[in-house]
């Protein structure tokens, strides 16, 4: 269902992502793992069109994302969003936060758009905070709750990125299990992590990106067993012993 | 000054309504206008950002006098007829909407980026992004700017005296010259302004206070 | 909180009393007598208008102000004073005149100030020292013949602070009334159609009729205006002095050549009434 072919991207003269080709299919589980700066993030939000990218084609649901027909909000509607850092909308409660957008965008009556989102509360064990506001909440419930919000657009695809980077430690478990929960449910699902455990348990496929390449794409027992590049084998071991 | 309140009520008190009304005229305008050249300045379209951007430097570093003067001697000159009242009440929005574009536009910018990227990946449009998400939050950050803002153009409004815009200092003016009683008539004007201001004031802390508690 | 405010509620009282305490005393300055103090120091402080035509009007050119009355104020000071006296002008308004005189910041008003009773309660006044008399500016071709044309529906700006206010309500009850700051924006105001007629004395009239010929004067005058400089109560030597020397200006010729150099074509008007 998405497919870059030759997508290149620049910052200015930065070469962000170098002739990039991938292909994500519905119901997989894909982790995009690499060092800081490699390039994943910024892959991962040319999806949504929070980038715009340089050249190359990039189809979602064989919608060309660049062509002047293709209406962002329509394709984002599908795609649901999990950030590094929540990006909750403080001025709004937990149940809000949730019902905004099936409310504005999908014209859902409110009383159905509350008890969707109670369902998805229920789900990431927060509907007990549904009247808090963000603030009043834990890094790792807020997460929790941006996961709903994804959900609650009941999208075909939920892009994380590094959704437990900004976490306590202890606070990531249950970040993840939601996360397991929803993969083994077939959530079509493309995560940019450092959790490698995560990455082992629960992807059908590993990307390893590194200076803006994808230098491997494979399957992830393969990936984890023998990996093929010399730099993911670094990047590896330097991830497992730390 | 009871004997001066007594003989000449009616007047301040008139006065003080052409005050108010322009003042209420002009705040709920100027903050619509404010609003739209904040976001025009912050757009991707070039167009509007050097419209809002030449909007806002021209108004706000011309002095409000002759933004007045000019809508009651320029505009029925070649256009349409304005009265003092309407002259002084349209100035005095276009002045102030200078400047509550800028500080709209400083909370705006207040507002983290991430927050409007959450909004588009709800599928919502920049614009609805805007209504429902960043400007919630930006009037809560600028609210205390936006009441010194609302306390200067009441404060201002006193420009219509100088087009006989009817207000609280035209009337003031009016009465001093006629009781020669200069002192005491600005007191009384003075005292009035600040039933408005103050209670402007209290609003806004009110407001501030209220919006503050949740979160 | 309450005692943010009964702080509050002092300082403004506190405020307050310090304005009234103010207003009540006048200063020393006020009270001492002008006349002995030109003996030592020859300058007579005059308040002028600046924005006046033909009478007290900044010359941007020079930076000094110009006119019928700085002319008079000048010859006046001279023959009190005689060659070592000087004339020193400050710039007042209809507003603020009576003030600044009261204050002691100046001698005395030569302003294109009208003689009421109203104002002599306040303040004395010389003799006459100009004739005028109010009457209408309007657009040539105007409907406006007299103000007895000046129905509800038409509209009359007048300066703040001034008779001509007064007199026009008198005059034209019905009409409605738009006090301006100064005589150049109620010119203006009239230009930009926000009036049906200007009023005020006919001499200040006549200075505008002069600078655009498309406006004129209509109706005569309909009041008896004569201009008097004032002096503050308590002046009665000085007061004398100013009488003196108007007379004696009048009588030697002085004054009349003052009034042909701003007045050419007005002479006869003035004389009629």
């Amino acid at each position: 269902m998405i497919e870059f072919k030759h997508v290149e991207k620049y910052f200015g003269a930065f070469h962000a992502l170098k002739d990039i080709n991938l292909t994500f299919n519905k119901g997989e589980v894909v982790v995009v793992i690499g060092p800081s700066g490699s390039g994943k993030s910024t892959m991962l939000r040319c999806i949504n069109g929070l980038e715009e990218i340089s050249s190359g084609i990039l189809l979602i649901n064989d919608l060309d994302i660049r062509s002047k027909e293709t209406r962002l909000p329509e394709i984002r509607k599908n795609i649901g969003m999990v950030f590094q850092h929540f990006n909750l909308y403080p001025h709004k409660t937990v149940l809000e936060n949730i019902t905004l957008a099936p409310i504005k965008v999908l014209k859902k009556d409110e009383a159905a758009a509350i008890k969707e989102a109670e369902k998805f509360l229920n789900k990431v064990d927060m509907l007990d905070k549904k009247d808090s506001y963000p603030s009043q909440l834990s890094g790792g419930q807020k997460q929790r709750v941006a996961i709903a919000r994804g959900l609650a657009m009941n999208p075909q695809m939920l892009l994380f990125d590094e959704p437990t980077s900004a976490l306590d430690p202890e606070m990531i478990g249950d970040v993840l299990k939601v996360m397991k929960k929803l993969a083994k449910e077939g959530m079509s699902m493309i995560v940019v992590t450092h959790e490698m455990g995560f990455a082992s348990e629960v992807a059908d496929r590993v990307v390893f990106m590194d200076s803006g390449q994808v230098l491997e794409d494979s399957e992830t027992q393969t990936f984890f067993d023998h990996p093929k590049e010399e730099r993911a084998r670094q990047f590896l071991s330097k991830i497992i012993n730390h | 000054m009871l004997v001066l309140l007594s003989n000449y009520g009616p007047s301040f008190v008139e006065g003080f309504k052409y005050t108010l009304f322009s003042s209420i005229l002009a705040l709920f305008f100027s903050l619509i206008i404010g609003t739209f050249m904040a976001i025009f300045q912050l757009s991707k379209n070039k167009f509007l950002r050097s419209l809002a951007k030449i909007y806002v430097e021209f108004f706000r570093n011309i002095p409000l006098l002759i933004i007045v003067m000019f809508c009651y001697v320029v505009v029925p000159l070649y256009w349409f007829q304005l009265d003092g009242f309407q002259s002084g009440t349209i100035g005095l929005t276009i002045y102030t909407s200078a400047f509550i574009a800028e500080t709209i536009r400083a909370g705006i910018q207040t507002v983290p980026a991430g927050q409007m990227e959450a909004g588009l990946s709800s599928g919502f449009t920049s614009s609805q992004t805007m209504v429902y998400i960043i400007l919630p939050q930006a009037f809560k950050i600028v609210i205390p700017p936006l009441g010194n803002q609302f306390i200067n153009l009441v404060k201002n409004s006193s420009i219509l005296a100088m087009v006989a815009g009817m207000d609280l200092m035209y009337q003031g003016d009016l009465i001093a010259s006629e009781t020669f009683n200069t002192f005491e008539t600005y007191i009384i004007v003075g005292l009035f302004y600040l039933i408005l201001t103050l209670q402007l004031s209290y609003l806004m802390s009110n407001l501030e206070k209220k919006w503050a508690i949740r979160e | 909180m309450n005692r943010h405010k009964k702080k509050f509620l002092f300082f403004s009282l506190m405020i307050l009393m310090t304005f009234f305490v103010s207003s009540c005393g006048e200063n020393n300055y006020a009270k001492e007598d002008i006349l002995t103090r030109l003996e030592s120091e020859p300058t007579i402080v005059w308040g002028v208008k600046n924005d006046t035509k033909l009478f007290g009007l900044m010359n941007v050119g020079t930076n000094k102000v110009e006119g019928f009355d700085i002319d008079i104020a000048k010859a006046i000071t001279k023959e009190i004073l005689g060659g070592k006296g000087r004339a020193e002008f400050v710039e007042v308004t209809s507003k603020t005149r009576i003030q600044l005189l009261k204050n002691g910041n100046i001698d005395a008003i030569i302003a294109t100030m009208t003689i009421t009773d109203d104002r002599k309660k306040i303040v004395d006044f010389s003799d006459v020292y100009f004739d005028a008399g109010q009457s209408l500016l309007v657009k040539k071709g105007s409907s406006i013949k007299s103000v007895k044309d000046l129905k509800a529906q038409t509209t009359v700006l007048v300066v703040k602070g001034s008779t001509s206010a007064v007199n026009i309500r008198k005059a034209a009850p019905d009409a409605k009334i738009l006090e301006l700051e100064n005589y150049s924006e109620a010119f203006t105001a009239l230009k930009s159609g926000q009036g049906d007629a200007m009023t005020t004395d006919n001499a200040i009239l006549l200075g505008m009729a002069e600078e655009d010929p498309d406006y004129t004067l209509v109706g005569g005058n309909f009041t008896d205006e004569p201009y008097g400089i004032a002096i503050n109560k308590g002046q009665k030597p000085f007061l004398t002095k100013v009488n003196e020397a108007l007379k004696t200006l009048k009588s030697n010729g002085t004054y009349d050549s003052l009034y042909k150099k701003w007045f050419p074509s007005e002479t006869t008007t003035t004389k009629e009434d």
